[in-house]
């Protein structure tokens, strides 16, 4: 029964599947697009699962002080401290989202004259400020912009992200002056500020480090395949040295006929063994797909005990 | 605001439209602007108000129903005049048919509703005319939904729509200065049409013709192998040293790795993956060695410990099953690569098999692998690693051998049924390459509806 149920299910949504690839009727439609955000639903809680999988492995080997057990004490702090700033913990209290906005009692008679308003926006030298579509940056000193009378549109941001932006709509008459302060809040969560400096200044790095171990770890495995043990790997150093040359601005300087080998390489022998791997490789999805979708597959379902 | 700007376009549309059927002894009339798109009369009274030339309105108007349509569309087409100018736009509206507006204000269908052709006008003028782009796709307009407005001389147009009847306008407009409406012409109506859903996509037969033929292969395979016929199938090394490797970790007394790939579950190539880790963990049980399982989602790590545990028990050996040796590293690709590297170089396994879809990490863990001496199978369908794999692993699956492993390992008839079926469509396809070829050079390239589009 553990087993049968599971079977039918699969094949009953496995059909629908490939039904759904025939049947552009927008039923059909509606009903896959419902069954995805089941799918993304069980995805998404299945990291929770993923969250207790890493502390079931890891606690027993710090608690057993098993060899390398500090790593596993900074997975589980770095971890940690991931989820806590990742929580959106601004939305506890609540951060300003406009800036302040202060009127001047009397109107300017000059800038009236001129049918123009000012507003002036007093920021930190690290926040930006757009009034009107015009951006510019704040210097901690009052700035002094001239703008038509009528509704207008301040919008102070930091620099660096993670902050959220101030905004407010200033209706400004003819003559008025309007003075503009404001800071932008830090806030948590994804595009909190320290959920982005720790993913810039830690997490990137760390990863461009290990892609970048790449280039060394194919000239290692580059000096091993290109060595002519027999007739094959001997073939494959002859193609790899024209490819080279013909590649690089040297294969051309000997002869011009090396850029058109290399192409000819890559046109050709390259590119029909790419052909019949895809082909090869679809076909076997296909029957794969049949396979698990028929039932004739099972050992996918796990055990009936 | 909204109601108020279309009320004007439609204004402009009735003038438009008078300017557009001139009765035959009248000259072709002329359209004076409206009061209100005169220049601000700052200078001296210029003179005469400028003049509107007429517009002509589309013609042909056609509205149907596309294709293989999920029943959420309209194919419009229709014929501009030749002279029409740059500064001409086509904008298209639609509404629900049956669907009259609270207030009679904006465009009623003027003579018997079976007319062709019917025509269209307004009853009143309205205030100013409005900005061009005031008409924006998706605006509401009383009944009427602006459908897109066409500044680039196109004359035809795919228009989404929830499903049901409409109507649609399809009218000419002048843009001004100021990017203002200047002149409109005649409207040309068309419905209504009723969307129409296919419960069969025509242009997809061929790739159902594959998948059925396939599915026809197994099934006569599958009957061949249930009288009793013995299937040959080509031995594959790569699923021959899984058995011997595992047999090496044991004596040396090491744990066997084995990853899934950097795939989700539901990609085909973690799917085999899964097939035939169950075999992996049903050996590794009988020869009593460590399995780590090392996982890239946890969808994946949850059915990956479900299929070992599956291996286990088919082995006999439930009680020998540790589910804490399925593991969850990560989903950051090169995260990943740092933690199963570290796997590698911290508990050494004697063998690694890498099963499923690899990127840029492939070579970074086969290498890894390379150091530590450990026997390595790899297997993918992503012909940018499999160069990788076969430089850094010992046996490489290619392609179609890591959908074919889990079948070769069981030996069971009716999947092994599954690749002499695949094998067969092979040849087929062949022979369709040879027919294409000969096809082509006899300058044959189009089969018609058949051909896959």
């Amino acid at each position: 029964m553990k087993k049968t149920v599971p079977l039918f299910i699969g094949i009953a949504f496995g059909c629908f599947a490939v039904a759904e690839f025939y049947i552009p009727h927008h039923h059909v439609g509606a009903l896959s697009n419902e069954f995805r955000q089941w799918a993304a639903i069980l995805a998404a809680s299945a990291f929770i699962l993923g969250g207790v999988n890493i502390l079931q492995v890891t606690w027993p080997q710090i608690r057993r002080r098993e060899p390398d057990w500090r790593y596993k004490v900074v997975l589980l702090v770095s971890a940690a401290i991931m989820l806590l700033v990742g929580l959106p913990w601004h939305k506890l209290g609540s951060p300003a989202k406009t800036p302040t906005v202060e009127r001047a009692a009397t109107a300017d008679a000059e800038l009236a004259a001129r049918g123009k308003a000012a507003i002036t926006v007093v920021v930190d030298d690290d926040v930006t400020f757009m009034i009107a579509g015009k951006s510019a940056a704040g210097t901690g000193r009052p700035v002094v912009t001239e703008v038509d009378p009528g509704e207008v549109e301040v919008k102070l941001s930091r620099r660096v992200a993670g902050y959220r932006p101030l905004t407010a709509k200033v209706t400004v008459a003819a003559g008025e002056r309007a003075t503009v302060h404001g800071d932008p809040p830090m806030i948590w969560g994804r595009d909190g500020r320290v959920f982005v400096w720790i993913y810039d200044h830690i997490f990137s790095p760390a990863n461009a480090t290990m892609f970048a171990l790449l280039a060394f770890f194919v000239a290692s495995a580059a000096f091993r395949a290109f060595r002519a043990r027999n007739v094959e790997a001997a073939l494959l150093l002859a193609a790899a040295i024209f490819m080279m040359l013909g590649r690089a601005p040297l294969g051309r300087a000997i002869s011009d006929v090396l850029p058109d080998v290399a192409q000819w390489l890559l046109d050709v022998p390259s590119n029909g063994g790419r052909r019949a791997i895809m082909m090869g490789a679809a076909i076997g999805a296909i029957a794969t797909g049949l396979r698990v979708i028929l039932g004739i597959e099972r050992s996918h379902l796990g055990s009936d005990s | 605001m909204t109601r108020a700007l279309l009320l004007a376009v439609l204004a402009l549309v009735t003038v438009g439209s008078a300017a557009a059927q001139p009765t035959p002894s009248a000259p072709t009339p002329v359209v004076p602007l409206p009061p209100d798109l005169r220049p601000p009369s700052r200078a001296p009274d210029p003179g005469p108000p400028p003049v509107a030339p007429p517009l002509a309105g589309v013609t042909d108007l056609d509205v149907r129903v596309p294709d293989n349509d999920n029943g959420r569309h309209f194919a419009i087409r229709f014929t501009r005049a030749a002279d029409v100018g740059e500064d001409v736009v086509t904008a298209v509206f639609r509404r629900r048919w049956g669907q009259v507006a609270a207030t009679a204000v904006f465009p009623t269908m003027l003579g018997p509703a079976d007319a062709t052709p019917r025509t269209w006008s307004v009853e009143f003028a309205g205030p100013t005319p409005p900005p061009l782009g005031a008409l924006a796709a998706g605006d509401e307009v009383g009944p009427w939904q602006v459908a897109e407005v066409l500044a680039g001389g196109e004359t035809t147009l795919t228009d989404e729509v929830p499903p049901g009847q409409y109507e649609y306008v399809v009218v000419e407009l002048r843009r001004g200065p100021g990017d203002t409406i200047v002149a409109a012409s005649a409207g040309a109506v068309i419905g209504p049409r009723a969307t129409e859903a296919s419960w069969f996509n025509t242009d997809r037969t061929g790739y159902l013709g594959i998948v059925l033929l396939i599915a026809g292969f197994i099934g006569w395979y599958v009957w061949e192998t249930r009288k009793g016929k013995a299937l040959y199938v080509r031995r594959l090394p790569g699923v021959d040293a899984i058995e011997d490797s595992i047999g090496r970790s044991t004596e040396m007394g090491r744990p066997v790795l084995y990853v899934t790939g950097l795939e989700e579950i539901q990609n085909i190539q973690t799917i085999a993956s899964l097939l035939i880790l169950g075999h992996v963990a049903e050996k590794t049980a009988e020869y009593d060695t460590d399995l780590t399982v090392a996982n890239y989602y946890p969808l994946t790590m949850v059915v990956a410990e479900e299929v070992v545990r599956q291996g286990y028990a088919n082995a006999g050996r439930i009680d020998a099953h540790r589910p804490e040796r399925c593991l969850f590293i990560t989903a950051e690709q090169f995260a990943f690569a740092a933690g199963v590297s570290g796997i590698i170089l911290r508990d050494r396994p004697a063998t690694n098999i890498y099963f499923g879809s690899f990127f840029g990490e492939s070579l970074l863990l086969a290498e890894t692998g390379f150091t530590t001496g450990a026997v390595q199978i790899a297997g993918t369908a992503e012909l940018t690693q499999l160069p990788f794999f076969i430089t850094a692993c010992d046996y490489t699956l290619i392609g179609e051998e890591l959908y074919a492993a889990s079948a070769y390992l069981t030996r069971e008839p009716t999947l092994l049924a599954n690749l002499k079926a695949a094998d067969a469509f092979k040849i087929l396809a062949m022979l369709f390459i040879v027919i294409g070829v000969a096809l082509a050079t006899a300058g044959v390239f189009d089969l018609g509806p058949w051909a896959f589009r």
